[in-house]
């Protein structure tokens, strides 16, 4: 095995690409969630009401508010922020030691959230200005999994079809393969858990999930 | 602002893959469920004439209401429904509390004033030892939703016609007291609920044909159907334990001595000084009015 750093990247249209730094929810992203986020999906939002169009699904989210610690019965929840430079590129929100569904005994980090920044998605208003955001979030998670002595497992629920067919698309082909079998019926481990059983529950295998974050190091 | 730091590295992935494969990769949008959010009470003023802007005190005098009415609604949800309740000071703390509104940031170009509540659950019983031991008693834990469930059926049974015996006078009397923003500059103020999964749970418009209805519903409550007569002056002296005011009108010298019921609380709790008009039965001694037994009272805006 490669010993060199991991290098989480992005890309640009221009094809060039970006190193993520990631960080723990702080004071410095607030504004990017209350501020930014929320005022281009504001902006979004009246746009499709002019054009009587439906909103994405992702614009209806409020992550802003989800950040707010004080809410009970999400404190073990953690925000972790990607940031490229100065500027905020995506989120996750993770729970720690979650147990595996197919591994008895074991614990995996699970993501309750997984978000590029509107403004690194295509919009009825602008276009990305990063690509390649899930994927670089979705390693980011499994080495934060094996840092944490969860062997690099990571759990989530697909919220939709789309979402369901970029974790397909990622695991496509993938030798040892990156997740276990999709699951139903699974709960999830927040207070919200119960609204997730019918969503599709997916799991990484220790191997899968190792040799995708090898994928991200910079030999 | 930091340079984004440029990079020669390729994900493995990626150079291994079709331009398909990234290209079905390059986009996406994110993953997960809608958490559970605060029950919220979203307020929105609409000013009249397309007008853009709003006194302050109109503005600040809408959300007093909206958090006295959540009070109220918190009153019903905790301590039953008591039509004759009226006396916001006899509420308790812990209902106050329980009910607190805290406003979010406005959306900007609108008068949206979105409220939440973030109350924990009120346990309403505390059970005692023994019955404990008994095991007999279970505290029902109240969710902070059923006070923004029954803040929009308060409105909702108004504007349908509908269970307006149980709703308590102090509510009705908070809602027609709106009446002043709508005659000042406002021409509707919406009230929508949401629950904790973020779906509205009720939409209302108070406007002026709603306050008739609050109006008529409070008139049914009269314990008299006699014509009442009425008065006009400024609330000098105001007593709310004893339930008496000290009202001076122009032309004469001796003020007017009132009388008034718990239930006029919410309306004149914040009289005194203040222009006003009373229904009553009024008593006169040598042609001077000397007493008003307060039927019924509207406050004038001051402005």
């Amino acid at each position: 095995m490669s010993t060199g750093a991991f290098e989480f990247v992005i890309q640009d249209d221009a094809e060039n690409w970006y190193r993520l730094d990631f960080h723990v929810y702080d004071d410095h992203a607030k504004p990017w969630f209350s501020s930014v986020w929320q005022r281009m999906v504001v902006a979004l939002d009246a746009a499709h009401k002019q054009t009587a169009t439906s909103l994405p699904e992702w614009a209806q989210w409020k992550p802003w508010d989800w950040c707010e610690k004080k809410r009970p019965g999400y404190e073990p929840r953690q925000t972790i922020v990607a940031w490229c430079g100065g500027q905020m590129a995506g989120f996750m929100n993770v729970w720690s030691g979650i147990p595996s569904q197919i591994d008895t005994g074991q614990t995996t980090l699970y993501i309750e959230h997984v978000a590029a920044a509107p403004w690194n998605q295509n919009t009825e208003l602008w276009r990305r200005k990063y690509r390649q955001t899930g994927t670089a979030l979705l390693a980011y998670a499994i080495k934060l999994s094996q840092d944490q002595a969860m062997g690099g497992r990571v759990s989530l629920h697909a919220s939709n079809n789309s979402a369901l067919a970029f974790y397909r698309k990622v695991a496509e082909k993938r030798t040892p393969q990156l997740f276990y079998g999709e699951k139903s019926g699974v709960t999830g481990p927040t207070p919200h858990g119960n609204h997730d059983v019918s969503k599709t529950y997916l799991e990484t295998t220790p191997a899968g999930a190792i040799n995708f974050l090898e994928d991200y190091r910079h030999a | 602002m930091h340079e984004p730091p440029k990079t020669d590295f390729q994900p493995r992935w990626y150079r291994n893959a079709t331009a398909e494969v990234r290209n079905a990769l390059a986009d996406f949008s994110g993953s997960g469920s809608k958490p559970l959010n605060w029950p919220r009470i979203v307020t929105r003023i609409l000013p009249s004439s397309g007008s853009s802007s709003l006194a302050a005190r109109t503005v600040s005098e809408v959300i007093d209401l909206t958090q006295k009415l959540a009070h109220f609604a918190a009153y019903d949800a905790v301590r039953g429904l008591n039509p004759d309740f009226a006396d916001m000071r006899s509420m308790g703390a812990d209902v106050l509390s329980f009910s607190r509104l805290t406003i979010e940031p406005f959306e900007e170009g609108s008068f949206v004033i979105p409220a939440r509540f973030e109350s924990a659950d009120f346990i309403p019983v505390e059970p005692n030892a023994k019955e404990l031991e008994a095991g007999n008693i279970t505290p029902e834990a109240i969710s902070a939703e059923s006070i923004a469930s029954r803040f929009g059926s308060i409105l909702d049974e108004i504007a349908t016609g509908g269970a307006t015996h149980t709703i308590s006078t102090g509510a009705l009397q908070t809602v027609q007291q709106l009446n002043r923003a709508l005659k000042r500059e406002v021409v509707a103020i919406e009230f929508a609920t949401f629950d904790r999964r973020e779906q509205q749970s009720s939409y209302r418009s108070i406007d002026h044909e709603f306050i008739e209805r609050v109006d008529r519903v409070i008139q049914q409550r009269r314990p008299s159907n006699d014509q009442l007569e009425s008065v006009e002056g400024t609330v000098t002296a105001l007593d709310i334990e004893q339930g008496e005011l000290r009202l001076s009108i122009r032309g004469q010298k001796q003020r007017v001595r009132g009388n008034f019921h718990t239930m006029l609380h919410p309306t004149l709790l914040e009289s005194l000084g203040k222009r006003i008009r009373l229904f009553g039965s009024l008593s006169y001694k040598r042609d001077s009015m000397v007493s008003i037994q307060i039927q019924q009272a509207e406050v004038f805006d001051t402005e």
